[in-house]
């Protein structure tokens, strides 16, 4: 048991770690991505006017948008590496279970959109001059919401990859499902950061890490069905 | 409601001596029939006989098709639930085409709520829209199953298409609980009680029954066009398949024909697919 | 108008004509669904035209249970 756990885990390292190193051979997502994001933030700027205060006090909203924006865009990337023509074959040959693949790709997706988020975390502090505050709560509210965003991400991108459209497909079938993650990480970030008094941010991210927990679960389940039936 | 159904004698003939030649049936027939009596009481009851609410006045009256169209739209995506994980444990296509269809037919069902939702607003709090509770988390559902049909729309193969819907349909099952629990925290946050709490109808025997008839009415309808929509949906499966089962018989037999140097003319491929040839003299 | 919805009460709704809305949600409920089933089942006949005979299983309501593996 022991063993087929550690082998287990052996093979999400593999597979995260194959993914992250197309990533740093690539550059795609600190090329492409990251600047795309910084851009989006500068974008909302101009269309609120640079109005300082009200940019403070959206700010993590415009956060969560944009991280959700970047987050289509990874997992878009991240479900394309795997049709490359011979890849699907490999992996079935390699015997990776598909739960690993998907937990390994997964991982692999949450830790990129880390990487972005404290960019993103630093450019809204100089940009919007948003007073950081209430580093714990924010820290588990990143770590939640990136886990609900990555889990639930790798898993659409990975079923839409073969639909026709599946550029448009991705962001329409998960921006619904991410409704709970965005009106969440909002609420649970303004609490952090202390720009909406009352309501304490914990149940939001109590909510956000059993929204992370029900979707990487889906995820390992369906993953097998997915690769038998593409 | 309204409902078309089939009931031209023509078609009874022939669907006596051919099989059926279309989506309806007996029962389908009666059910049919059932729903537009019913659908006709039911707007007579409503719009006229019932007493205006003791607190709503006439308000009351969009409640009698707008509630019975939210229930009958979430039966259907629990059904949707259901049969895309008999699909995945099962490889049933009759489920999958059973989700394809609750899909669907929910879809109309909860954009009729929305709609009917948006009018009574209007005239009861002066907006047609307001970031409620409820309303958010139906409108968020609404896009969700969006995403499912949209999704069902953009593949070709059958297998992968079940298998690929049927995740995103448990994934907008799952959603339901979740995307409920968010929105009701969020506007609670807003507002200390929700609309319905304050505006709750004092409700009359006839008002009660009529309520209630909508109600079965709305099952009934989602019955009838889930049956209707099914059956389309494996008609159309069928015709796929078929057309290209009759494609590849038809190569085969113009590869025989040839063989055998006869010219296998356009009008003639039916016939052969009617009564395929004998396989005999493989060159 | 985004007033706060728990501060209306009955007597606040005001007098306008509910009327033309409410005849408007009950004719928009019955006529999608009238559309939505005749489209149904004019698509269902064009459908079983194109579908041979010993295809058109789960048409009447004596059908199986369908369980197809594959």
């Amino acid at each position: 048991m022991a063993k087929r756990l550690s082998l287990f885990a052996a093979a999400v390292r593999l597979v995260a770690g194959k993914d992250l190193r197309l990533e740093a051979r690539t550059r795609v997502g600190l090329a492409q991505v990251l600047p795309f994001a910084v851009l989006v933030l500068v974008v909302m700027a101009f269309a609120l006017d640079a109005e300082s205060e009200l940019l403070v006090r959206v700010s993590p909203g415009l956060f969560w948008v944009t991280v959700t924006f970047a987050a289509i865009l990874m997992v878009g990337r991240s479900a394309a590496l795997e049709i490359e023509p011979g890849v699907g074959d490999a992996l079935r040959l390699s015997g990776v279970s598909p739960s690993a693949l998907y937990l390994g790709k997964t991982i692999a997706v949450a830790l990129q959109l880390l990487v972005l988020e404290a960019v993103l975390v630093v450019a809204i502090a100089i940009l919007y001059r948003t007073p950081l505050a209430g580093w714990i709560l924010g820290a588990a509210t990143l770590l939640t919401a990136t886990a609900g965003i990555a889990a639930l991400g790798t898993l659409l991108a990975a079923l839409a990859s073969s639909a026709r459209g599946r550029e448009s497909l991705i962001p329409l079938l998960m921006l619904p499902v991410l409704a709970p993650v965005l009106i969440g990480a909002t609420r649970a970030t303004d609490a952090a950061l202390g720009t909406s008094d009352g309501r304490q941010g914990w149940p939001w991210v109590a909510l956000l890490a059993v929204f992370a927990l029900s979707y990487v679960t889906l995820g390992a389940l369906a993953y097998r069905p997915l690769m038998e039936d593409s | 409601m309204t409902t078309a159904h089939p009931t031209h004698a023509s078609e009874e003939e022939a669907s006596d001596s051919a099989g059926p030649t279309g989506t309806g049936s007996v029962a389908t027939r009666v059910l049919g029939l059932f729903i537009l009596v019913g659908g006709v009481l039911l707007a007579a009851l409503g719009l006229a006989l019932t007493d205006p609410d003791v607190q709503l006045g006439e308000r009351m009256r969009p409640i009698y098709v707008h509630v019975p169209t939210v229930s009958a739209a979430y039966v259907l995506f629990v059904l949707n639930a259901v049969g895309s994980a008999m699909w995945l444990w099962r490889k049933s296509r009759f489920w999958d085409q059973v989700a394809a269809a609750a899909a669907e037919v929910g879809l109309v069902f909860l954009g009729l709520t929305l709609l009917t939702g948006a009018f009574w607003g209007r005239i009861t709090w002066g907006v047609y829209w307001d970031w409620d509770a409820r309303l958010t988390s139906t409108l968020v559902m609404f896009l969700a199953y969006l995403g499912y049909v949209a999704l069902r729309g953009s593949m070709e193969d059958p297998a992968a298409r079940a298998t690929r819907s049927a995740v995103v349909g448990i994934s907008a099952a799952l959603l339901i609980p979740l995307v409920h629990k968010s929105v009701d925290w969020w506007r609670s946050y807003h507002q200390d009680r929700t609309l319905f709490g304050q505006l709750d109808p004092s409700i009359d025997g006839l008002q009660l029954f009529t309520l209630f008839l909508g109600l079965s009415l709305g099952m009934a309808l989602a019955a009838w066009l889930l049956i209707h929509r099914f059956r389309v949906g494996w008609l159309a499966m069928q015709a796929e398949e078929g057309g290209l089962d009759d494609a590849l018989a038809a190569r085969r037999a113009e590869a025989a024909s040839a063989a055998d140097g006869v010219e296998v003319e356009a009008g003639g491929v039916a016939d052969l697919v009617a009564a395929p040839p004998a396989e005999k003299e493989q060159p | 108008m985004m007033v706060a919805l728990h501060q209306i009460t009955a007597q606040q709704i005001t007098a306008d004509n509910p009327w033309p809305l409410i005849w408007l949600a009950w004719a928009v409920t019955f006529g999608t669904f009238g559309a939505y089933a005749v489209a149904l089942v004019r698509r269902g006949r064009r459908l079983s035209s194109q579908v041979p005979q010993n295809r058109r299983r789960f048409l009447s309501s004596d059908g199986h249970d369908g369980a197809t593996h594959g």
